[in-house]
């Protein structure tokens, strides 16, 4: 059953007095208990897309399109039904969990608000909380329940935001870099923890990431965002055999490999642009190796090609001819 | 070569000390022996304040009366003792006033923004260009003089100060990732405000209150001191000085002085408790 339907989300925001296109176009299916991972460069528009489903936009963003939550829609809700929706049926994870809890509050305080808040006794909400505590692997709860927030590491912290997050029984996560601001080793601890949490209560997940491997990894599919624009959705599991569009192709080359020698880690040529900055054409044209003329003039419809959907005008064409290659080091050298 | 105990002794978690600053204390101490004096003002001060004695006036200092009597002969100590009550009650009564409403006005324009902000804070800017004084002279002109209309006037006059310097501290909170991250959970507005943006604009509430407290107790000297406030024969520091000016001439500047240093010292200890809270929560934008 389709949970969370986003489709052809658009968004602008007034930067210095004029409409900045944030978002082009992008249309994603969430069904229940599924996880999807929303991949792509720095700005973009992948946080962004989490916070339009959730409605946490900056003053003056203009939104386009539309996004159904269980069948309603989510820009069209009155503050009231805003709220419902907010504190029962998604919950967000940040990235940086320190500047999102408040300093001065302690963390049994942070826990338990969104629960005292729905009318459940203190009493309850702190039980139900120090055993969601218990779950993500924090110990001696009673003593930290007192703690304020600066008394804990950045690993514990986002341990008690995805707490937080499961505390309010949501039925979709959306995890913005949720271990992006943490070490290595406690990035993998964390996310264990979320994902073990995820799938054993069968929440459906919007997992925001740029770590291609770790969506991967935690997620059913994968959705690959280019400039604002989704450029390809595929399962998680054929994202290493059979990528279809040439950014997720040229995204898979850029990793670093612990079995392949390499004089020079391959890169994307150009930088990335941001959504406001792309011609007509498909947004990727800059920077695709396989650009032809057809590339420049207009923009390739998202297509469904097996079991994925992709935005390239070349995609049956290129399908299994997509090398790691053409982006790698010695390859532009030769060019 | 270091030994096992010493390393252990290095090593040993040492139990951070919470630095306590002399400053806050002795001057906390000083403002709380006040409020205590003048709360025990029946009991402690040694004779009625208001009984003249015309045969013992402008007496120095004796065992008898230990800081000497005011022209009309009336014990200074014990003036002061009972002057205390409505000299501290009114400088108090003036910042409740100012910061709640200062408080109230300050969240409630950096929330709501838009128009309501614009509003306040221009009412805020016409009421900064009257000066405290001029607004509590007004007061007394319109409502007669007393201790009502004084306090009322200064609290007006006092709440700008607190709303604009709240305004901007608020502004700066809301814009703070842990207020979205309520707004996310589903948090009313009205919890927001009063459960975590009050809480971590409080210092700098605290740190103005303290410092509008030494400006408003000496205003409302200033006012009863002018004979605009509280009328004789009730003591306050204020007209205490009035009142002792005139055996200033005649060589007895006793009562005048007495008052007039214990309002120094207060108000320097409210400034200092004000200054030290500010550095001590590393307070911005003061």
């Amino acid at each position: 059953m389709t949970l969370l339907e986003i489709h052809r989300l658009s968004l602008d925001l007034e930067v210095d007095g004029e409409l900045r296109r944030i978002i082009h176009d992008v249309t994603l299916e969430l069904d229940d208990g599924e996880a999807v991972g929303l991949v792509g460069e720095s700005g973009a528009g992948k946080s962004m897309t989490s916070r339009a489903v959730i409605r946490l936009l900056p003053r003056g963003a203009r939104l386009g399109g539309e996004v159904e939550f269980d069948g309603r829609s989510v820009p069209a809700m009155d503050a009231r039904a805003l709220r419902a929706y907010r504190s029962r049926d998604v919950a967000m994870i940040f990235q940086d969990a320190r500047s999102h809890i408040n300093p001065v509050r302690t963390i049994g305080a942070f826990l338990t608000e969104a629960l005292v808040e729905r009318g459940e006794r203190k009493a309850d909400a702190v039980t139900v909380v120090s055993e969601l505590l218990e779950t993500v692997g924090i110990h001696d709860v009673p003593h930290r329940l007192r703690q304020y927030p600066h008394e804990l590491s950045g690993g514990m912290l986002q341990r008690v935001m995805i707490a937080a997050a499961l505390a309010i029984r949501p039925r979709l996560l959306l995890a913005d870099e949720p271990t992006t601001a943490l070490d290595v080793t406690t990035q993998a601890e964390v996310m264990a923890h979320l994902d073990r949490q995820r799938r054993g209560r069968g929440l459906a997940m919007l997992f925001v990431t740029h770590d291609l491997e770790l969506a991967a990894a935690v997620c059913d599919r994968i959705a690959v965002i280019y400039a604002g624009c989704l450029v390809e959705e595929c399962p998680a599991s054929t994202v290493h055999d059979r990528v279809l569009h040439p950014y997720t192709a040229g995204l898979l080359a850029s990793r670093p490999s612990a079995t392949r020698r390499a004089a020079r880690l391959a890169a994307i040529p150009g930088r990335p642009q941001a959504a406001y900055e792309i011609a007509p054409g498909c947004p990727f044209v800059a920077r695709c190796p396989y650009v032809v003329d057809l590339c420049r003039t207009t923009r390739p419809p998202l297509r469904l090609i097996g079991a994925s959907r992709v935005a390239c005008h070349r995609a049956e064409e290129l399908a299994g001819q997509l090398s790691v290659g053409r982006f790698s080091g010695e390859e532009r050298a030769r060019a | 070569m270091a030994t096992a105990a010493a390393i252990a002794e290095i090593a040993a978690p040492v139990r951070r000390r919470r630095h306590i600053d002399p400053v806050i204390v002795g001057a906390s101490v000083l403002i709380g022996a006040l409020v205590v004096v003048a709360l025990l003002a029946p009991w402690i001060s040694p004779y009625d304040p208001n009984s003249a004695n015309i045969l013992a006036t402008n007496q120095g200092v004796s065992a008898a009366h230990w800081l000497g009597t005011d022209p009309s002969g009336r014990d200074v100590l014990s003036r002061l003792i009972w002057g205390a009550r409505l000299s501290l009650l009114g400088p108090a009564l003036i910042i409740l006033i100012a910061t709640t409403l200062g408080t109230v006005l300050a969240i409630a324009s950096a929330w709501i923004g838009g128009l309501f902000d614009q509003v306040v804070s221009r009412v805020m800017d016409i009421l900064f260009a009257f000066p405290g004084l001029v607004l509590a002279m007004v007061a007394v002109a319109m409502f007669g003089s007393g201790p009502i209309a004084p306090v009322v006037a200064l609290s007006i006059a006092y709440t700008p100060y607190i709303t604009r310097i709240l305004r901007s501290a608020s502004l700066r909170e809301r814009n703070l990732p842990y207020i979205s991250a309520c707004y996310v959970g589903g948090v009313p507005a009205r919890s927001i405000c009063s459960r975590h943006l009050l809480p971590n604009i409080f210092p700098l509430l605290l740190t103005q209150a303290a410092l509008s407290f030494g400006s408003a107790l000496v205003t409302l000297a200033a006012v009863s001191y002018l004979g605009l406030g509280v009328q004789p024969p009730t003591a306050t520091w204020g007209l205490m000085v009035a009142t002792g000016q005139t055996a200033i001439l005649a060589g007895h500047p006793g009562a005048s002085i007495a008052s007039g240093i214990l309002i120094i010292v207060t108000v320097v200890a409210f400034n200092l408790l004000g200054d030290r809270l500010a550095n001590r929560h590393a307070v911005q934008g003061l």
